[in-house]
């Protein structure tokens, strides 16, 4: 699996599980921060940062979600318009109690807030401060009151007086402490309740000023303790530094009024550090509410494409499946989803998939061997020298092998798939065979075997043709044929027929025609002389016909004994130009009365012959040929060679033509028979002896006519192998050759 | 006794609060904080301070700017104390190695208005000596004036030593309680630090 389908498979989980670890770390600082004011300040950007990290990966794996539903909307992918469905579902389903519940929330913060500084409030505690200033401010201007009586008594006295006065004056009085200071706060006299404790209270620069100015001064004021005391200044006026001094009192403020008023300041504070917070406390609540809303939000909307997806994915799965087992692939294994009826759905798809792969399997196995059975019977078709074709019924081609166009001269295996009629119109030898057939099927025989008779330019051809309706439990109905090409099998048993008559023949003419001779010569010695000249001249013109007819006779007889001889070759290698030439040499020096002409092809290669044999081979049908010239007088042989090519192998081919009157028409198909000959002194050997050299020596021999007139017999030699292997005879021992020129 | 003085570092806080902001801002999320004109405003600095030496007692004299504006000054009469913290920092200058401190101090002042007495009062939280003010003027000069507070025993530094005084000052409006503090990180009006105000001290 390569890196883009992993991120596609496990991206949101790893996203989500580092957000989910992110959020415990940011509530794991938070948790510290809040304990340690100087730890928060310093923890609280990366708090603030992996929360709307948070935020913004939930959002980016919503959005990836959503863009990916909309595309698979669009593109028609199965599954989406469900899955879209169920979010839309889920999410409003979810949606719609956060946002009522936000709404609410705002309302309540909004009101809730403001209710807590209500006017009224606000208006109570004002209130409440005034009525506090006022109830001990009227205590405050009879302490001013008595603080300036008691400065008016003192102010007659001078400095040393004061000390001693000062203090029965403050004992009379309710004041903490009275202070006579002078010029530059000097203190000049001081009584307290409490002397030993405190030193006494200074003045303020804002009390001398005010003083000074010639206006008393008293304030209330809180002490170190928090409790409240009132303060006051009045000038000692009459003597002669006026304003120099100055009595400071000290009046305590009764405790229960100091209490209360304690009280209502710290109200006050605390109401003004609360309103001081209200605007932005509605604003940091709202903010966190919408925060919490909006993750909730996004949380609720990707739970719902999680569950969607939950619901969608085994649906998704067995579309997907089906569309494979569409397209063939049995293969296709869904995963179980969950013991559910939907896993049960999965686990019943699986269950089909199993089977039809197994289906398939064994009809996958059974066609193999039937192919493998075909393709052997296409083997053994192309490889049988029998020509086999089936016809359907109405003559089209189902199967040809190639032995079938090749007895027949056709293409028949082109012709596959094509009416067996139309497949070659301008083949003598197809048409034939063609017509033939036909006759047969037109007249609804379709099991018969027959021998077949055709014509060819090189002859007669028989086939033994068999014809077989074909089964009907193959299909359609139709014949097959099987068709041999037995000519030369025919011929063979001709020839084999022939030797053995030429053997008995000889055997039986032979050995009586020496008697014969010798017993017409001894006549002829014996009673000649005892005779007249006349009856002498009758015997010996007798004996004499009886001795040449015998001559004659034997001379035939060994022709018969010669073509019933079993070879018995020794093959060397042989020029065939060289051997032409000297056999040609040979007649030219016979001053015969035809022309001899040699086209020798220089580059022919030697091959391995019988040189006395293939000495005879030319001489036949040199002698053949010159004997079929005689009484013309423009008579021509020509003998040629050149290399051939019958596409397998090379071959040495020597043509012997002639300009005479040629074969006989009715004769051309077996001008290779012993005793077929049209000339009238022929012993009808020659050309079968010639053609069993021929293939003896593996070869073959062709006989026609030239379309100028005149005979032409063509022999192919094989070139640089031993022919006797493919002659497949050996010769017999003891049997004895000889030359004949 | 004083040398040329400037501002010695940035504090930490600063950097953090901006990171804060920045991150706010980024996400579109800064709100526009109401507090924002209802808090201190303007520039919070040391303008100037210098160790003064009195009966083998170093005094330190400074001079606050403080940040408060008109609401501010109703805010503090409608009860909202303002508080002040001084850290001094006094270090022997090494050559090679960092320096070393010689004397710290943190001095903290509270401002609050009472409203029984209508009067302002400004207490020192170190020593309890506290002092009223009839209005809202002379209360924040006396609070922005800092005068003789003894700081150092002269018997403390050698005389061929050199050294390093550093004041900062931090103003707290308002007594936002912690928790809160927590939920509003993002209104910075309540809280200020000035920058370190440094300079050379030879005895």
């Amino acid at each position: 699996m390569d890196l883009a389908a992993l991120t596609r498979k496990y991206g949101s989980t790893v996203l989500g599980t580092i957000g989910v670890v992110l959020w415990l770390v940011a509530l794991y600082l938070l948790g510290e921060a809040v304990q340690n004011s100087a730890l928060f300040e310093k923890w609280l950007p990366w708090i603030l940062l992996i929360n709307i990290a948070g935020l913004l990966t939930l959002f980016v794996l919503l959005a990836t979600k959503l863009t990916r539903l909309v595309r698979d909307y669009r593109r028609h992918v199965p599954g989406s318009r469900l899955k879209g469905r169920t979010v839309a579902i889920f999410s409003a389903l979810a949606v719609a109690p956060i946002l009522i519940v936000y709404y609410f929330a705002l309302q309540f913060i909004n009101r809730g807030i403001d209710s807590w500084f209500e006017v009224e409030v606000s208006q109570g505690l004002r209130d409440t401060q005034e009525l506090s200033h006022a109830a001990i401010e009227v205590r405050v201007r009879e302490f001013l009151q008595h603080t300036q009586v008691v400065a008016r008594e003192l102010s007659t006295l001078s400095d040393f007086e004061l000390i001693g006065t000062l203090d029965r004056a403050r004992r009379e009085s309710t004041a903490l402490e009275f202070t006579v200071v002078g010029a530059q706060t000097r203190i000049i006299a001081t009584s307290s309740d409490q002397p030993m404790d405190s030193l006494p209270v200074p003045a303020t620069d804002e009390m001398i000023l005010q003083v000074r100015r010639g206006r008393p001064y008293v304030s209330l004021d809180t002490d170190a303790t928090g409790g409240y005391v009132i303060r006051a200044a009045a000038p000692l006026e009459g003597t002669g530094n006026a304003g120099a001094r100055v009595l400071l009192a000290l009046y305590p403020v009764p405790q229960q009024l100091s209490q209360l008023a304690d009280t209502v300041q710290r109200s006050y504070t605390q109401y003004g550090s609360m309103v001081l917070l209200r605007r932005p406390l509605k604003t940091t609540f709202v903010l966190i509410l919408s925060f919490v809303v909006l993750m909730s939000l996004i949380a609720a909307v990707y739970g719902a494409f999680f569950a969607a997806q939950r619901l969608v994915q085994p649906v998704q799965d067995l579309i997907a499946g089906t569309r494979a087992v569409a397209k063939g692939n049995y293969d296709t294994k869904l995963p179980l989803p969950s013991r559910d009826e939907l896993g049960f759905l999965v686990t019943s798809f699986n269950d089909m998939t199993k089977r039809l792969a197994r289906a398939r399997e064994e009809t996958r196995r059974s066609q193999q061997t039937v192919e493998a059975e075909r393709a052997g019977l296409a083997v053994i078709l192309a490889r049988l020298s029998t020509g086999v074709v089936s016809l359907e019924a109405d003559l089209i081609v189902r199967t040809a092998n190639q032995a079938a166009g090749a007895i027949l001269g056709v293409d028949l295996e082109a012709a596959v798939g094509g009416r067996f009629d139309t497949v070659a119109s301008g083949s003598t030898l197809f048409n034939q065979f063609l017509a033939a057939v036909k006759q047969k099927l037109d007249a609804e025989q379709h099991d018969w075997r027959e021998q077949i008779e055709l014509m060819s330019d090189s002859g007669k051809r028989v086939l033994m043709c068999a014809c077989t309706e074909l089964p009907a439990e193959i299909g359609r109905p139709g014949v097959v044929l099987v068709f041999d090409d037995i000519t030369t099998l025919l011929q063979a048993q001709r020839d084999a027929a022939w030797g053995e008559v030429a053997r008995r023949l000889a055997h039986e003419i032979k050995n009586p025609l020496t008697p014969i001779q010798l017993s017409a010569e001894r006549i002829q010695r014996k009673f000649a002389g005892s005779m007249n000249p006349e009856d002498a001249q009758i015997l010996e013109r007798a004996t004499h016909t009886i001795v040449a007819q015998v001559e004659a006779m034997k001379q035939m007889v060994n022709a018969f004994s010669e073509y019933a001889r079993a070879p018995d070759m020794h093959f060397s290698r042989v020029d065939l130009n060289q051997l032409i030439t000297e056999v040609v040499d040979l007649y030219r020096v016979q001053a015969s009365a035809a022309e001899l002409k040699m086209t020798l092809c220089p580059t022919l290669p030697t091959l391995s012959a019988d040189r006395i044999r293939m000495r005879q081979i030319l001489n036949n049908l040199v002698t053949n040929s010159i004997e079929a010239l005689e009484g013309r007088a423009d008579a021509r042989v020509e003998i040629e060679t050149h290399v051939a090519d019958d596409g397998q192998k090379q071959l040495a081919a020597i043509v012997v033509t002639d300009n005479g009157p040629g074969f006989q028409r009715d004769l051309i198909g077996t001008v290779f028979d012993p005793y077929v000959t049209s000339k009238p002194k022929g012993t009808g050997l020659g050309l079968a002896i010639v053609k069993k050299i021929v293939e003896e020596h593996g070869g073959r021999i062709e006989a026609d006519n030239q379309r100028t007139g005149g005979a032409r017999v063509r022999i192919l030699l094989p070139l640089g192998e031993n022919p006797r292997s493919l002659s497949g005879r050996e010769p017999r021992k003891g049997e004895h050759r000889r030359e004949r020129v | 006794m004083n040398a040329a003085s400037q501002p010695r570092r940035t504090t930490s806080s600063a950097l953090r609060r901006h990171l804060i902001l920045a991150v706010l801002m980024l996400c579109g999320a800064w709100p526009q904080s109401p507090a924002a004109a209802e808090g201190l405003e303007g520039r919070f600095e040391v303008r100037s301070a210098d160790l003064e030496l009195k009966d083998g007692v170093y005094h330190l004299n400074a001079r606050l700017d403080l940040p408060v504006s008109e609401a501010v000054r109703r805010g503090l009469t409608d009860g909202v104390p303002l508080a002040i913290e001084l850290d001094l920092d006094i270090e022997r200058v090494r050559q090679l190695l960092p320096n070393s401190r010689v004397a710290e101090l943190t001095q903290r002042y509270h401002l609050q208005y009472n409203a029984v007495s209508a009067r302002y009062i400004l207490r020192n939280d170190n020593s309890g000596q506290q002092e009223s003010f009839g209005n809202i003027d002379a209360a924040l000069d006396s609070l922005s004036e800092i005068r003789g507070l003894p700081v150092l025993d002269k018997a403390l530094l050698a005389v061929d030593r050199r050294y390093e005084a550093s004041v900062r000052a931090k103003v707290d409006y308002g007594s936002v309680p912690f928790s809160l503090r927590l939920l509003m990180f993002w209104v910075n009006e309540w809280h200020r630090d000035s920058d370190w105000y440094t300079w050379t001290l030879q005895p």
